[in-house]
């Protein structure tokens, strides 16, 4: 990819959806969800980032999404949440990176799958990134929780690996497990699942 | 467009492939590149819209951006490609006779082999493949956008690759009915729509790989 982005972030990426197990939207580009349409919290944790001279590195930051069938039929609700931790001009250059003010992908195409939009929005954001036992809180708002699949046979977990060889959509290569929660409760967003599909990866943005 | 001249302007020389000429034959190409626009475009609509609405966020923010016009013309291209190479097969049906002068099938068994292997088609992992990269617009955005005429142009050429991988075979099937039944052609184009942009696209396109199969053999029995 060009190198002519103002910004680059390589994060930590707790992705917890309510598809089945092996997100449709991963490989097939539909959700594999009960109702068809995908909700999800994505929580991300900087390990090393900038936005033009400013560093980003160990900031927090929550994006909500409810589409309500794929998510390239558009259309979607979502919400970005940003830690606390932030000073006023992180926030600023996050909330332009996320919301694909300043070019690069994926954020640029997710940016035009939401017909309406809300954030930043300053909170008190928890987050634990692990690889299989991930979680993300903010209280009152919202909670997910993620845990590793179990072998029904030997009742042993199961390291299961989500990679692409090519790269992915926003990641190359994750753990996958399932959601132990993920709700929501923030105005028109709300939804509530457990036991679909989680993922915890680490991108390296723009792709 | 390519609908108005499938309804009204095509006419096609029905002298025996013997006396054509290669003005004929470009005649030819021309009719199916344009009937592979009319047939394929709405099933492209969702993503060429999208990729749009991209180009109208990067001119909101006066950032560079590349006509959405370059992409679509990228998938029509690779439609282009493929439409050289079926005028081909055809002239050569032609000259064995498998086709009549009226542009349809003229052997019953060429009919069944047609309608079977397209039905056997459906089911290869090649084809769900294509199908399922055909169906996931964004890896392929996300992936591969860069800014420029050519990007733009190879983005869609990608694209529109995918999209003969997954349905070449279907339009095959033309052969058996005819390549300007009109008919078929619209039957042919919700099919690719459906198996494009239904949820559950793929099952459906092994339905019809089933169907097909059917159809064929009750053309041998």
């Amino acid at each position: 990819m060009s190198n002519e982005h103002s910004w680059a972030l390589s994060m930590h990426q707790i992705e917890s959806c309510s598809c089945s197990h092996g997100c449709g939207c991963q490989f097939a580009g539909f959700p594999t969800s009960v109702n068809g349409g995908c909700d999800a919290i994505l929580g991300w944790q900087v390990i090393k980032g900038h936005f033009n001279e400013l560093d980003l590195s160990g900031l927090k930051a929550v994006f909500v999404a409810m589409w309500p069938k794929a998510m390239h039929d558009g259309e979607g609700k979502g919400a970005l949440f940003i830690d606390r931790a932030a000073s006023e001009e992180q926030v600023t250059a996050l909330a332009t990176i996320f919301s694909g003010q300043a070019g690069g992908m994926p954020v640029e195409a997710i940016a035009t799958l939401f017909s309406e939009f809300e954030g930043p929005i300053i909170s008190d954001i928890a987050m634990d990134p692990q690889d299989h036992t991930s979680t993300v809180s903010i209280a009152g708002i919202l909670e997910t929780g993620q845990a590793p699949h179990i072998n029904p046979v030997t009742g042993e977990e199961n390291k299961v690996h989500i990679t692409f060889p090519e790269g992915g959509f926003m990641w190359n290569d994750g753990f996958a497990g399932k959601t132990t929660t993920l709700k929501v409760e923030h105005g028109n967003l709300a939804f509530n699942y457990s036991d679909t599909f989680a993922a915890k990866a680490i991108v390296n943005w723009p792709t | 467009m390519s609908w108005y001249y499938m309804l009204y302007g095509m006419t096609m020389n029905m002298e025996p492939v013997a006396t054509w000429s290669s003005a004929d034959i470009a005649l030819l190409f021309m009719m199916w590149a344009i009937m592979m626009a009319g047939m394929m475009l709405p099933s492209a609509l969702p993503v060429i819209l999208l990729i749009d609405k991209l180009n109208q966020q990067r001119q909101q923010r006066g950032a560079s951006y590349t006509p959405t016009i370059f992409f679509s013309l990228g998938y029509l291209i690779a439609w282009a490609i493929y439409s050289v190479f079926i005028t081909i097969i055809q002239t050569w049906l032609h000259h064995l006779e498998l086709l009549s002068p009226m542009m349809d099938s003229a052997n019953l068994q060429f009919s069944a082999i047609i309608l079977i292997i397209a039905g056997i088609y459906q089911f290869t992992p090649f084809k769900q493949n294509c199908l399922q990269l055909c169906r996931s617009p964004l890896a392929l955005i996300s992936g591969d956008w860069q800014e420029g005429i050519k990007s733009a142009i190879s983005l869609g050429l990608k694209h529109g690759s995918y999209c003969v991988g997954c349905c070449w075979f279907l339009m095959a099937i033309l052969f058996v009915t005819g390549v300007m039944n009109l008919q078929w052609i619209l039957i042919l184009t919700l099919v690719v729509l459906v198996e494009k942009v239904v949820p559950k696209g793929e099952v459906v396109s092994k339905y019809l790989g089933a169907l097909l199969i059917m159809l064929g053999l009750s053309y041998l029995f």
